[in-house]
């Protein structure tokens, strides 16, 4: 059975995110929030992604290292997104990245007091990119890149869980059909299992929200039917997750999100208990 | 009432030790005399922080005051939790850990109090028992297993238990899958309280007519008991009959 390996930090995995950083992006954002441009959508999901996965490895004595987390821009260039101290580093460990925010912003959160009320609370909320928007789509380019990290990652950790990749952008490619080269990432594997692409589709279309879909039929445009025909099934551990959860789940459920957050599927990886009252 | 302790405990496979998040009380081994006793494991969640600390208090609570109703639990539960808060903010944290104590940590608590009839010369009394999540107890009588508590079968294992939290906020749903039992006990019994990983290869053992508890027991009467134990779970870790987590095992011979 694939995806069934231990992610340790003997035996660490692998997430790489692929930003949209093209000049599109200044356009307005579809999904929820007035005034809203689709980089920030992007700077939006990349952050909270990153606070939630350094948050899932953080332990009483630090961040572990479970996962090595690169993030690769797309627009005016193609390259690591990082500044500061990750600047131009394909991958870093986990504890770097939660070490090494850009500034960190204070928001106030209203959460359940436990006695049938809500309070205010304070939230510490890390970021490391602010939005970007300059230059075309070189979605192709940036596949191909990522598909030379991944394959580097899965030479030295041969019997990893898959590395996982997750592409946010809004669809619209300038330098060629990006299926091709979405297709040579997925046809990578370690022996626990293929390399896992999964897409966030940020659109100025104002419909619905769609979360993991199972087929192309309800998708509003030709760019979110590409983009689904790229990303992979969920495996079947994710499909339980997820279904508990409550989402509507079937075993040709794509990692496909049209206007809507992915951070679910950090949620949805194996690292150890996870009590069912933390959400 | 005169019984012998045994306690074994073992990290993650790949884990230091400092990195073992289950908790146990007390923390002795041997003959014990007494008119009544108390015992109690916890399993700290991998995925909430400070959980070892959590786990810690919970069990030492409960061999002190023995909440084995769920009014006591609940009232012991916010008390200890704010005594975790305190612990847990004595120094400044970094924003991941801050964040993590928002969220709170997460365990398992199984008690146990035993107590002798007092009119026949302690050879008899009754248990009562205390489960949230997937610690388990078993009793064996005359080489049988005669009670699984909370969990009777292999299948009912998963990741994600409900447990108690020092988020107090987490737990509103909690108290109704809180579970009771009291039973009897007979000189001679074997009472064997286990965390997850352990009583999920003690059950499938059971459902395949094997006697686990001979194996287990059988690690009192090495020579090397932690060591003997040690090298059997890492062994059945590798060729996975045992899932590679926390283990912990306390054995009360009555």
């Amino acid at each position: 059975m694939p995806y069934q390996a231990e992610i340790s930090r003997a035996n660490p995995s692998c997430f790489l995110f692929l930003i949209d950083q093209s000049g599109s992006m200044s356009d307005p954002f579809g999904g929820s929030g007035p005034n809203k441009r689709k980089a920030d959508g992007v700077s939006d999901a990349i952050n909270k992604l990153l606070q939630n996965l350094v948050i899932k490895c953080a332990k009483s004595d630090g961040v572990r290292d479970y996962y090595y987390v690169g993030v690769i821009g797309y627009g005016a260039s193609v390259g690591s997104a990082f500044m500061g101290s990750l600047a131009g580093k394909d991958l870093s460990p986990i504890s770097q990245i939660a070490n090494s925010p850009a500034r960190i912003e204070e928001r106030s959160k209203k959460v359940d007091d436990g006695a049938g009320g809500l309070v205010e609370q304070t939230i510490k909320f890390p970021i490391w990119f602010d939005p970007v928007a300059n230059g075309g789509t070189p979605m192709c380019q940036a596949l191909t890149q990522a598909k030379t990290i991944v394959q580097d990652w899965i030479a030295q950790h041969p019997s990893c869980f898959p590395p996982i990749v997750i592409n946010i952008t809004d669809g619209e490619a300038t330098d060629g059909n990006p299926s091709d080269a979405a297709n040579e990432i997925k046809s990578l594997a370690s022996s626990d299992g293929n390399v896992l692409l999964f897409n966030v589709h940020l659109s100025s279309q104002k419909a619905n929200p769609i979360e993991f879909p199972d087929s192309d039929s309800g998708l509003p445009d030709e760019f979110a039917r590409l983009l689904f025909s790229m990303s992979s099934i969920l495996p079947t551990h994710i499909q339980n997750a997820a279904k508990q959860e409550g989402y509507h789940i079937s075993e040709a459920s794509r990692g496909f999100v049209f206007n809507a957050d992915i951070v679910s599927v950090i949620r949805f990886l194996d690292i150890g208990t996870r009590p069912s009252n933390l959400r | 009432m005169r019984l012998s302790l045994h306690h074994f405990w073992l990290q993650k496979l790949g884990n230091e030790e400092a990195d073992y998040e289950d908790a146990f009380a007390p923390k002795i081994d041997g003959i014990i005399d007494q008119e009544t006793f108390a015992i109690a494991i916890a399993d700290g969640a991998t995925e909430s922080s400070f959980a070892s600390d959590w786990a810690k208090m919970l069990t030492r609570a409960f061999v002190k005051e023995r909440f084995t109703n769920i009014q006591a639990l609940q009232a012991r539960t916010e008390i200890l939790s704010k005594r975790w808060h305190t612990f847990v903010n004595r120094r400044p944290l970094p924003w991941f850990a801050e964040e993590k104590v928002r969220l709170g940590a997460f365990a398992t608590l199984l008690g146990v109090e035993l107590t002798s009839n007092s009119n026949d010369s302690n050879e008899s009394g009754s248990w009562s028992a205390i489960a949230v999540g997937d610690s388990c107890l078993f009793q064996v009588r005359n080489d049988d297993l005669v009670l699984s508590f909370p969990i009777s079968s292999a299948s009912e294992f998963g990741s994600s238990p409900t447990l108690l939290s020092t988020n107090l906020a987490r737990n509103s749903q909690l108290w109704e899958k809180v579970k009771r039992q009291t039973a009897e006990w007979q000189s001679g019994d074997l009472l064997l309280l286990a965390t997850d990983a352990l009583a999920c290869w003690f059950l499938t053992e059971h459902e395949n007519n094997e006697k686990p508890w001979n194996i287990l027991y059988g690690f009192t009467e090495n020579s090397s008991p932690q060591e003997s134990f040690k090298a059997w779970a890492n062994d059945a870790r590798r060729s996975t009959r045992l899932k590679n987590d926390d283990i912990t095992l306390l054995l009360v011979r009555l």
